[in-house]
């Protein structure tokens, strides 16, 4: 005991000589937060789909060795053991496979979880991605971290040309469509300015009418129906599990898009996701919004 | 008026009151005396038709209490309980209103009768300046004069009362067992809880004493108002004295230790 | 002499109803004011064409009305389901979701929301409010079979099985939420309430439930008056007050199960109505019925219309979250100025 208690400011003098950890990688995270690694991580865990999705179309997929519940896009993936929810994985689990780096949302709901994660020494990046040009740098950040930064690059040339040809066909249009995307149907819930919606319907040639800067907007139906909007498209996942087609419901029919049939039901997980399929989802809404280019 | 004859009850598995039999005749003004927990407000509670019973009989005015529709027995029967609390702020008036409802429709108004019940009840219980009060801001012994005045305003034959006065000061218990006494000469039936020894053998014609669920002893106030009685019923030593100017039983108690 | 300042509240609730009812389809956030919408009964009277078009008015004549008047009737049933729970728990702290109804419509929405009903329609209506409804049903079916147990003796047997049914609803709804987290806020905000989206469907869904069980309740105002007694002090006026209580806990829960259905869980109507109108004009029940079904409608059609235009650009806020934002420091003005044994019973 004695010997051990003698030993501590040796150890402490040690560390103290040690070269500094940012020997390999430093990446600043979303939080401020500086997260440096050594060597490129031997056992990483996402807990968040589209960083998933992007760690995947990096090449750094042989490195997970777990998955959140409904982080299921990728087949190889959803083989994996699940930690649980992404705001409140089971820590006592993640701990027991022994990541040397998880990623995180940084939320303000998954603020705890990240403190908790990083007082137990867990290696924790934390990206909170609200528009193309911050998928852009999140692709860049995990690129450097996986010490795949090449493919990173090439993987945001392979968007970036997605992106320039969608809106190299969308500049020929004549007019500018505008739109409402449904987030929820109960209570309504539209996206608002500062979503990442936001952005992908203006490259797509069309122009999101919601005027509120926030990301989700608690809407009256009142008011989209005096907006009567050209467009109207319905996100079907997690938070819009199987809504009534608009179709059917109370007050939708009066809108021009919904008795002219320009409704477009979409995958949640590709349109609000911000991940490497940002591209396919500006060509879905650019396809939906100008049809006519595409004939 | 009452006959109870060979009666049981009590709560779930725990019985109460085993083999009572009991006759109060029309006119009759019966105390019911005895300890805690003797059964007298069990009984009280079998006649007035609130509590079911598990054998014998009890009948009041000629019906069988327990076939009869609960209305047809506020008709025959008004009851003052023991706890007179009311969680909403209902005025005196309204409270000694309820008294006429076994007589109205749901949807039928007061008719003249009612308004004249209600105002003889609150005049002869000198309730008229409680009347607006409510009965959430009164006192106890005021509330339970106000619960007194319903049960006249009733009308009903016959009057059953459980600790009727408990909350009331010397002056009002008096002037209300006259009232009562000049009901009970008016033809009303009274059977009253007491714990009042003395008040009970200077205001009623028959006394019931009740031991542990079962009748001690029933019969005229001069003739079961004895020192044995009392001293046997309360385990409790007693000494008898006559009234000075009513020429009724009186007692006092008497210490127990150290004389 | 109470008597007349129940009628005078009524006839001055009625004046106002109206009133309110006319202010809240005059406001929205469409910005269609009180002479478009007088245009919009002119031109759909068909005294002319006003140049409204055909969105504006099935804004004003649709939407609007159709939930400005779901919002009174909702309001409404809330107040009186209040009075009847306040009344026959002989707790003046009850309010509709006391017993429990309001737990089982929110399992059986969560339910719905979960399994992707929500997709589905039935009797002109999403499966939503259905399945909602029929939540309400089966926790008052629970509530029942607990308390007739116990003979529906005492106003506590009542109050203790609907704690129970309530707390073990509300643990299934925690639990459908933790294994949904991705969902619970479609779960979460259904609760809250909203009256966004709502149609004359709904309105035809819910209203005979309300009018069927006010009325119930109205027949039934002298012996709830004389439940304020207890049930055997009831029961020693003539009143079957076992009856009584089951025919009223079976009504204010049907009124509670329909409103709940149609717009979630919105808090304080149903207590603090009861209260106020208790305070002006006694605890007499049929004055009390009618009054806080008023009082209810007036109160909830203000605060919806409050909480579609205090925001702008077309957002909204949960409706209950302006009821008790508002209606919260009123009341405790009231409290501070009335002694609280008169709205809150209780005796000295």
């Amino acid at each position: 005991m004695k010997r051990i208690i003698l030993s501590i400011p040796l150890l402490l003098a040690l560390f103290a000589c040690l070269p500094s950890p940012a020997a390999a990688v430093c990446i600043t995270d979303d939080t401020g937060e500086e997260v440096c690694l050594e060597a490129p991580p031997a056992r990483a865990i996402s807990t968040y789909g589209a960083f998933t999705e992007t760690i995947w179309e990096l090449g750094g997929g042989e490195t997970l060795v777990a998955r959140t519940k409904n982080d299921t896009t990728i087949p190889e993936v959803a083989g994996l053991p699940s930690v649980g929810t992404g705001l409140r994985p089971n820590i006592e689990y993640l701990l027991a496979l022994k990541p040397d780096l998880v990623i995180a949302r940084a939320s303000k709901a998954g603020a705890e979880t990240l403190s908790s994660l990083r007082e137990r020494g867990i290696k924790t990046a934390a990206f909170d991605p609200a528009s193309v040009a911050d998928i852009y740098s999140l692709i860049e950040r995990l690129g450097k971290l996986f010490g795949l930064e090449e493919r990173g690059v090439e993987l945001m040339e392979e968007i970036k040309g997605e992106i320039a040809a969608v809106e190299t066909m969308v500049a020929k249009r004549e007019r500018t469509p505008s739109l409402i995307y449904e987030v929820r149907a109960e209570p309504l819930t539209v996206a608002g300015h500062a979503s990442l919606v936001a952005e992908l319907v203006k490259i797509a040639g069309g122009e999101l009418v919601v005027d509120v800067d926030k990301k989700l907007v608690r809407f009256d139906l009142e008011k989209l129906l005096a907006i009567n909007p050209d467009l109207y498209v319905v996100q079907e996942g997690p938070m819009n599990l199987k809504p009534l087609p608009p179709k059917e419901r109370a007050h939708h029919p009066a809108l021009k898009a919904v008795r002219e049939g320009r409704v477009l039901t979409v995958d949640e997980k590709l349109i609000s996701r911000p991940g490497p399929r940002v591209g396919e989802a500006v060509e879905v809404l650019a396809r939906f919004i100008h049809p006519e280019l595409w004939q | 008026m009452i006959l109870v004859h060979g009666l049981s009850a009590g709560y779930g598995e725990k019985q109460v009151l085993s083999s009572v039999d009991l006759e109060v005749a029309k006119g009759g003004f019966t105390g019911v005396l005895g300890p805690n927990a003797c059964g007298k407000s069990t009984l009280l509670r079998v006649i007035s038709g609130v509590l079911p019973y598990s054998a014998g009989r009890v009948r009041v005015g000629g019906v069988e209490v327990s076939e009869t529709p609960a209305r047809e027995l506020a008709k025959l029967t008004a009851t003052i309980p023991q706890s007179t609390e009311i969680p909403f702020p209902f005025t005196g008036e309204e409270l000694v209103t309820m008294g006429r409802f076994p007589h109205v429709g749901r949807f039928a108004p007061l008719g003249e009768g009612d308004r004249i019940a209600i105002k003889a009840a609150l005049e002869d219980t000198d309730t008229i300046s409680l009347a607006k009060r409510l009965v959430t801001e009164v006192s106890g012994g005021e509330r339970q004069r106000l619960v007194l005045a319903r049960a006249l305003a009733q009308g009903s034959p016959l009057m059953l009362m459980d600790e009727a006065t408990a909350a009331m000061d010397v002056h009002r218990k008096i002037d209300t067992f006259d009232l009562l006494t000049e009901k009970n000469e008016g033809g009303l039936t009274v059977v009253a809880v007491m714990h009042d020894l003395n008040l009970a053998a200077l205001y009623c014609k028959e006394l019931l004493f009740m031991k542990a669920g079962e009748v001690f002893a029933h019969g005229p106030t001069e003739e079961v108002f004895t020192k044995e009685t009392v001293e046997a019923v309360y385990e409790t030593p007693v000494e008898l004295f006559t009234h000075p100017s009513t020429g009724r039983p009186q007692l006092f108690f008497s210490k127990r230790r150290g004389r | 002499m109470r008597d007349n300042r129940g009628a005078r509240l009524t006839l001055l609730l009625s004046a106002l109803l109206p009133l309110a009812i006319l202010f809240a389809a005059s406001v929205g956030s469409s910005g269609l004011g009180p002479l478009d919408l007088l245009r919009a009964a002119a031109q759909a009277l068909g005294f002319g064409d006003f140049g409204l078009s055909e969105v504006d008015l099935a804004i004003l004549l649709d939407v609007r009305l159709s939930r400005v008047l779901l919002s009174v009737v909702v309001g409404g049933g809330l107040g009186a389901a209040g009075v009847i729970f306040q009344g026959i728990l002989l707790n003046p702290l009850a309010d509709p979701f006391t017993v429990g109804v309001s737990s089982g419509a929110a399992l059986g929405a969560s339910t719905a929301i979960l399994l992707g009903l929500g997709g589905y329609t039935a009797l002109g209506l999403g499966l939503l409010p259905l399945a909602a409804f029929a939540g309400a049903i089966l926790a008052l079916g629970a509530v029942h079979l607990l308390a007739s147990r116990h003979g529906y003796a005492g106003s506590g047997t009542l109050i203790l099985a609907g704690i129970v049914v309530s707390t073990t609803l509300s643990a299934a709804i925690s639990l459908l939420k933790s294994l949904n987290e991705d969902s619970v806020s479609s779960i979460v905000f259904w609760i809250m309430g909203s009256l966004t989206g709502r149609g004359w469907g709904h309105l035809l869904f819910c209203l005979p439930y309300v009018l069927a069980g006010l009325i119930l309740a109205l027949i039934l105002g002298r012996d709830l008056d004389l439940m304020a007694l207890g049930e055997e002090g009831a029961k020693q006026l003539g009143v079957d007050a076992l009856k009584v209580r089951r025919a009223l806990l079976i009504g204010a829960s049907v009124i509670t199960g329909a409103c709940v259905a149609v717009s979630g869980v919105i808090g304080f109507v149903g207590l603090v109505v009861p209260h106020l109108v208790r305070t002006a004009t006694g605890p007499s029940h049929r004055a009390l019925l009618i009054n806080s079904f008023l009082g209810g409608g007036l109160l909830l059609a203000l605060a919806d219309a409050m909480s579609r235009t205090l925001l702008p650009g077309g957002e909204e806020l949960p409706v209950g979250v302006v009821t008790a934002l508002v209606g919260g420091p009123f009341f405790c003005y009231l409290l501070g100025r009335n002694p609280l044994g008169r709205t809150m019973g209780g005796s000295k």
